[in-house]
């Protein structure tokens, strides 16, 4: 389980964002995007082992 | 009958001369020989220089008449020029080949990394330099001449092997016909598509990477400086990538991804090669007029052997490992292997060690390759990216390194470097090597340092074992005769040298070689105290180090390294 660590208001700035950025980029270009975005994300969190766990919990149940 | 082409191959600026075939009419007697070689490309002949080192004689069969056709190595890094100036051939490379170090990469026109290759004061050969595969094996070839050691034969292709109890029957076929050559141990150097090991029957693992490439040697007036450029996905071939390396003679090599669905042959076709250099030369700005010398297309691979000594076969470079073109990692690679096993043969077959010696070359280079396969395969797949989700990663990398600096690393290609033999069976006291803050750790290969007269360190590397005794005359110069001696009483050659800051000046009973340390550089790099004590193997590699040592201490690590003693030494 991902532990949460942002207060909701704050989670939920973060999924505005996301989401106007992905409607802003071009349809051909948004799988890029996503994945610059979680290059960089991973790169703040600053540990593999918890982008491992991020990257199974988000594979579950697409 | 053997008909290799006799014609000199065609180039645009090295004019090969083609050698007479061996004639077996001029054997007297049965034909055999110490070691023969098979190949005489660039590691076929250094094992050739180096077995020679230690005094074992040997038999080198090339199937051709000249030279490479082209060539596929271009690139031998610090450690190769090591290894070539131990063969005593090095003077020759340095007057031709083109030294560099760094090496820069672009996105969209923009500049998103650069790197610069380490290098000092106390290293006598760049990182990396650059010369054909034409003028090296020239140059292999010209010193074997003058080795009375080693017999070249030229147009010798070996058509069955047996292998028999502890030898191997060769049947060689020539321009003049065939005949019969005995080895007590065969060495395969014939190449990536080694027909040794092919008859054999032997299978590589590792893996096959999708993705053509070109190699195209031209001719051309270039205002560029000997540096790697790499372009990422450029205008003229979206989401591939091209290579620039400059060549002495005007040669630059352009190496390029083929699109998806390209065929070798459709990518050798004169228009679309000619189409595509000319593209590379509107990319960097240089549109000049060119001639093409050699052209060729390729395919990664990262496969080794999992074993390079089969009974009396012995495989090295290519024959035994076929590995990314991305980091310089054929040849060199290749160079190391010779290096390891000249030794190791010469004393398993002067009677001094025993087989198990031999067998840690196998072990060694074996386990080398396969870190290498390893890091290799993570530089090919960022230049031909084997998925669609390490393309898009790989996009996604290029992408953020137009604006951040973060991701800018993983454009580095992993440059070949010397291997650490770590926790080989050939290392002994490592309490003693933990008790070091720094320095050449067992395992490493020995660091260079330029002396006071100008002259470097490995440069009075002799063939033999190396104590390496650092003294000042004090309380550690008692112990000094006692070893010196002992290296000297020593059953192999134990080359001695004492380093001395402060009493340089040779005394009765001296160690082989004194060399002044004025300023304490040497000391400083093997961050050795007075009474220190190296042990370097042959081929340069630290197998056992001490802060104090005692004469009992260096024969058993002696002892352990030269194979004379399989038993643990703490």
């Amino acid at each position: 389980m991902i532990p949460k660590v942002m207060t909701t208001a704050d989670i939920e700035k973060a999924f505005d964002l996301i989401a106007e950025h992905v409607d802003s980029v071009e349809e051909g270009k948004r799988m890029l995007f996503l994945a610059k975005a979680c290059l960089c994300l991973a790169n703040l969190v600053g540990n593999a082992d918890r982008v491992r766990d991020v990257l199974d919990a988000c594979a579950q149940d697409l | 009958m053997h008909n290799p082409v006799s014609e000199p191959r065609p180039s645009v600026f090295y004019t090969y001369a083609i050698h007479d075939p061996f004639n077996p009419a001029s054997i007297k007697g049965d034909d055999s020989a110490k070691v023969v070689i098979v190949g005489a490309g660039p590691i076929g002949m250094t094992t050739a220089l180096h077995l020679a080192r230690f005094g074992i004689p040997s038999v080198v069969l090339e199937q051709e008449l000249q030279v490479s056709h082209g060539s596929r190595a271009l690139a031998l890094t610090r450690r190769s020029y090591e290894i070539l100036e131990q063969a005593g051939v090095v003077d020759r490379f340095l007057s031709k080949a083109l030294p560099w170090r760094s090496g820069n990469s672009f996105y969209r026109d923009k500049q998103v990394f650069r790197m610069e290759l380490p290098h000092d004061d106390d290293e006598r050969f760049f990182p990396v330099t650059n010369l054909q595969q034409q003028y090296i094996e020239e140059y292999l070839a010209d010193a074997i001449k003058d080795n009375p050691l080693i017999e070249l034969r030229w147009g010798c292709k070996v058509t069955s092997m047996e292998q028999q109890p502890d030898k191997v029957r060769l049947r060689v076929d020539t321009p003049f016909g065939e005949y019969t050559l005995t080895t007590g141990w065969l060495i395969a150097a014939d190449g990536g598509r080694s027909a040794i090991r092919k008859a054999l029957n032997l299978r590589m693992e590792g893996t096959s990477y999708v993705g053509n490439f070109v190699i195209a040697d031209i001719k051309a007036d270039l205002p560029l400086p000997t540096e790697r450029l790499c372009y990422f996905d450029p205008e003229w071939s979206p989401g591939n990538n091209a290579l620039i390396h400059r060549a002495p003679d005007n040669i630059w090599r352009f190496d390029f991804r083929l699109p998806e669905g390209t065929t070798a042959e459709q990518a050798l076709v004169p228009a679309y090669l000619h189409d595509k250099i000319e593209r590379i030369l509107e990319m960097i700005g240089h549109p000049v007029p060119w001639e093409l010398d050699w052209a060729t297309v390729y395919s990664a691979s990262a496969l080794t052997l999992g074993e390079y000594i089969h009974d009396r076969v012995i495989f090295v470079g290519d024959a035994a490992h076929v590995l990314p073109i991305f980091g310089v990692r054929g040849a060199n690679t290749g160079f190391q292997d010779c290096e390891n096993l000249a030794w190791k043969l010469a004393l398993v077959e002067k009677g001094i060690a025993n087989r198990s010696l031999l067998e840690t070359y196998s072990s060694e280079r074996v386990r080398a390759a396969r870190e290498i396969c390893d890091e290799a395969g993570k530089t090919t797949r960022f230049m031909t990216p084997p998925s669609f989700g390490f393309r898009l990663m790989r996009d996604a990398v290029l992408s953020l390194s137009l604006s951040q600096d973060f991701p800018r690393d993983l454009l580095h290609w992993r440059t070949s470097r010397p291997h650490v033999y770590t926790g080989s069976p050939l290392n002994s006291f490592p309490e003693d090597d933990a008790r070091f803050d720094g320095g050449v750790a067992c395992g490493q290969s020995a660091c260079n340092v330029k002396l006071d007269d100008g002259s470097y360190l490995l440069s009075h590397m002799r063939a033999g074992f190396h104590l390496i005794c650092f003294s000042e005359g004090g309380a550690e110069d008692q112990e000094l005769p006692r070893l010196l001696a002992a290296a000297r009483q020593a059953n192999i050659p134990v080359v001695t040298i004492r380093i001395s800051r402060s009493s340089p000046q040779a005394r009765p009973g001296d160690a082989d070689i004194v060399l002044h340390d004025s300023n304490g550089r040497i000391a400083k790099k093997y961050a050795a105290i007075p009474g220190a004590a190296y042990l370097l193997r042959p081929d340069l590699h630290v197998c056992a180090r001490w802060r104090q040592t005692k004469a009992d201490k260096f024969d058993a690590a002696l002892r352990v390294a030269s194979g004379q003693n399989t038993g643990s030494v703490q």
